[in-house]
């Protein structure tokens, strides 16, 4: 009898943390200051804002399809040739987003740690790690991140506080920075800093309260707003813009620069066992949400055969950028530009078609029944 | 058995994973490494630098509980080259380790590079990642070769430590202030404030009779001679410890464009809220007429003073507003000190005499915080104490704050200084009685 996969609410809620706030440490303060100066922290505020509306209206249209994921609510909505291409589209998005997600890990582990280690090696690493966590399944991945991401968290807000000591107001101002027409138009492109709220719609059918599933996805998206906008803010009252778009890895900078007395001070050691946790906890999930929707996509019975494939093609994919500065322009200009389409459009989209056929579906059935 | 089979195969690959993780292409051994405490920068020939590294001699700092010995702690490599990190490889060539920066405490540029541009250099620092943002920044006002070459620690046999000592010493004298290169790093690109770093150089005196003509000096230049009047290297003090830290290299942008001697980086960290616990003497208020320094009554050698331990009550209100075209900067100080000793007759510990010495030390300290801001305005044209942050917060658009060009305006602004001393404690002794009051004065 095959085991039924089951993920408590801490834990799918642990899983969101650490996909969304991974970025916090690859690149996402600089990127927010690159986009909105001083008035980054603000821009940051209105991507949550925007978020947890679209859960709300998400969590609505949802309700006529309990149980189901949002590929399930496609083959509802659009039919099987929906569903495959909603799956297609998804999972080619999460194909580039790991790939160049792992190039960036490894990018940036070369450049502060190991740095005459051959990239391939370090992606290598990455691999097996990613590759174990995906073929071990979302359960384990789930509890390992329930129980890993409470301590990561501790760790990564350590930092931030280490940090309070050099705050300066006067680094966050002018309070709007390019105004606020240009913090509004850049704030649509961030939402793409939500795409993996995606994943929730996906798990629904793994979940032990799936009723629950949009206060798991409201709660994920407040806290993890939490850690988005007190670290863009600690890094901005720390180095000012413009300076602040020039650290490779924010956090790190940060960290790097904590000093206090003679005793405390190269503490990014800490910074690195939390980044390094944190990404091979995501990737790991990236790759099982990969082989997850192919598998869903296509009808397949088994998962597993298909996690040393794609483990082969986004390694291959993970070196195509031709340097670091590519790979983040690749995630930044192309990716960020249009992943919000995928996070909030397809799922509306989808959502809405399902709602409407269902409605028609009924109105029909009333209709029969009336004429008989 | 197809799930016992998987398991062992994830368990050896896992295994395998273990061996590259440890480090195989990046391990080096701490021995395998020679760590640079201190690199220094002049100018060198045909567009080159010089570069100085001082090098820790581990052996001979000490091993284990042993005591090594002081003169072999550091070695000094000197070398011309482009660029810093050519000079870097041309030393790998010739030493049987490799240079490593992870331990850099203390980066010396020459006064004569400081003037032509430090950017290119600071810029090299921060993006390699061997040197710590809180490494220290000097300027030396002779050649950095030099410095590198004639400081001896005595009192500490690890170098590193005495670097690291050395410069945090302005938290208990007063004389120099926080140099750390992200933060000088901060300050040249910041929008509202600009640059220093401290001062340092060689104190070369080898009998105190060589004193005279540095005091003659000190009192043609500023009027009167006091403790904290001096610039590195102008000290009347004779040490096997060589070097000396004292003032700060004033800069505009990445440029230095002037040096302060230690009373004006007093004046510099009261106003900027980075004062310790400093002692500092001033004139006897009953000896003095005046409130300007050196002004006594009777002959130079009646010359009573008072001494207190002087620190931050409360973290100084800079406020800066526009009026027309002109800045008018309200600067707030709060302060208070312990009575450390008066040479004179007045007691100042109680009543009305402690009421006295506050306003006195007020004014005192009042007028010469001023006299240094308006010697950043006027004779620096550098807003080294940051007044223009209160005037940034005043926009709300980072265009219209650009336009505004706050480093313009600066020389042209106007200071209004409000400075409150509180004597909170007068050691151990609650009042004083002379000795003239009971057995008369020539007794």
């Amino acid at each position: 009898m095959k085991q039924k996969i089951a993920i408590g609410n801490f834990e799918a809620f642990c899983l969101l943390i650490n996909l969304f706030c991974s970025k916090i440490i690859l690149d996402f303060p600089r990127n927010a200051a690159e986009d909105a100066g001083t008035a980054a922290w603000i821009m940051v505020l209105l991507v949550i804002v925007t978020v947890c509306v679209f859960i709300i209206v998400t969590a609505k249209l949802y309700k006529k399809f309990p149980r189901s994921d949002i590929l399930d609510v496609a083959e509802s909505g659009v039919g099987k040739a929906g569903k495959i291409i909603a799956g297609m589209l998804f999972m080619l998005q999460y194909l580039y987003l790991i790939s160049i997600v792992l190039r960036e890990f490894a990018e940036d582990i070369k450049v502060i740690s190991l740095t005459t280690t051959p990239i391939s090696i370090i992606i290598i690493m990455f691999c097996i790690g990613m590759l174990t966590g995906a073929f071990l399944g979302i359960e384990t991945i789930a509890r390992l991140h329930a129980l890993s991401v409470p301590v990561l968290a501790f760790a990564f807000i350590i930092i931030l506080l280490l940090s309070i000591p050099r705050f300066e107001l006067s680094k966050i101002a002018p309070w709007l920075g390019p105004g606020p027409v240009a913090i509004i138009k850049k704030t649509i492109p961030n939402i793409s800093m939500y795409t993996e709220l995606t994943i929730l719609l996906f798990i629904i059918p793994f979940l032990n309260d799936k009723a629950n599933y949009a206060g798991i996805g409201k709660y994920a998206v407040l806290v993890s707003g939490f850690f988005f906008t007190f670290s863009t803010l600690t890094y901005m009252l720390v180095y000012q813009y413009p300076m602040a778009t020039e650290f490779f890895l924010p956090i790190y900078q940060l960290a790097r620069s904590i000093g206090i007395g003679r005793f405390l001070s190269r503490i990014e050691a800490i910074f690195i066992l939390v980044w390094a946790s944190s990404a091979f906890l995501y990737l790991s999930s990236g790759l099982y949400v990969i082989s997850y929707l192919f598998k869903k996509s296509f009808g397949l019975k088994e998962q597993k055969p298909l996690l040393i494939p794609f483990t082969i093609l986004i390694f291959s994919i993970a070196f195509i950028p031709e340097n670091l500065y590519s790979a983040l322009r690749l995630q930044r200009d192309i990716f960020r530009n249009y992943a919000w389409i995928t996070t909030i459009v397809v799922p509306l989209f989808l959502l809405i078609a399902a709602s409407v056929r269902a409605k028609n579906e009924r109105r029909n059935i009333s209709n029969e029944a009336k004429n008989q | 058995m197809k799930r016992r089979i998987n398991r062992a195969v994830l368990s050896v690959v896992l295994l395998l994973a273990f061996f590259p993780m440890s480090g195989c292409f990046d391990s080096i051994e701490v021995d395998e490494m020679a760590y640079v405490v201190s690199l220094g920068i002049d100018k060198g020939s045909e567009g080159n630098m010089i570069l100085s590294f001082l090098i820790a001699v581990p052996i001979s700092v000490g091993v284990g509980g042993e005591i090594g010995e002081v003169d072999k702690s550091t070695t000094l490599i000197i070398v011309e080259a482009p660029t810093i990190y050519g000079g870097v490889s041309i030393v790998n060539s010739l030493i049987s380790k490799r240079i490593n920066f992870s331990h850099t405490k203390l980066i010396l540029i020459s006064k004569e590079v400081a003037q032509e541009g430090v950017e290119k250099y600071i810029n090299a620092f921060i993006r390699f990642r061997e040197f710590r943002p809180n490494t220290y920044i000097g300027i030396s006002r002779g050649r950095a070769e030099d410095f590198l070459n004639a400081v001896k620690p005595v009192l500490e046999i690890n170098p590193a430590k005495f670097f690291e000592l050395f410069m945090v010493s302005y938290k208990y004298t007063g004389y120099s202030s926080k140099s750390e290169l992200e933060y000088f790093y901060l300050n040249m690109e910041c929008t509202c404030s600009q640059p220093v770093a401290a001062l340092l150089d060689i104190n070369d005196f080898n009998d105190s009779s060589e004193f005279k003509s540095i005091l003659s000096e000190i009192k043609r230049e500023n009027g009167f001679t006091s403790e904290g009047n001096y610039k590195a290297g102008d000290i009347p003090i004779i040490s096997d410890t060589k070097s000396s830290n004292m003032g700060l290299a004033v800069f505009r942008g990445d440029k230095m464009v002037g040096e302060m001697n230690g009373r004006d980086v007093l004046n510099f960290l009261i106003v900027t809220g980075q004062l310790g616990r400093v002692y500092f003497t001033l004139p006897d208020p009953e000896e003095s007429d005046t409130y300007m320094p050196g002004e006594f009554q009777g002959m130079e050698e009646d010359k009573k003073y008072v001494s207190l331990r002087l620190g931050t009550a409360r973290r100084p209100s800079i406020k800066t507003r526009m009026k027309g075209s002109k800045p008018i900067i309200d600067v707030s100080v709060f302060l208070e000190g312990d009575i450390l000793s008066i040479d004179g007759d007045q007691d100042y510990s109680t009543g009305e005499g402690l009421t006295e010495l506050e306003q006195f030390v007020s004014d005192y300290i009042k007028r010469n915080v001023t006299e240094f801001l308006i010697k950043t305005r006027d004779e620096f044209k550098s807003d080294i104490c940051a007044t223009g942050r209160p005037l940034k917060k005043t926009f709300l658009l980072w265009d219209d704050w650009i336009a505004f060009k706050w480093m313009d305006k600066y020389p042209k602004a106007e200071f209004n200084v409000d400075v409150k001393v509180l004597v909170r404690r007068s050691g151990v002794m609650t009042n004083q009685v002379p000795l003239s009051h009971m057995k008369g004065k020539d007794k």
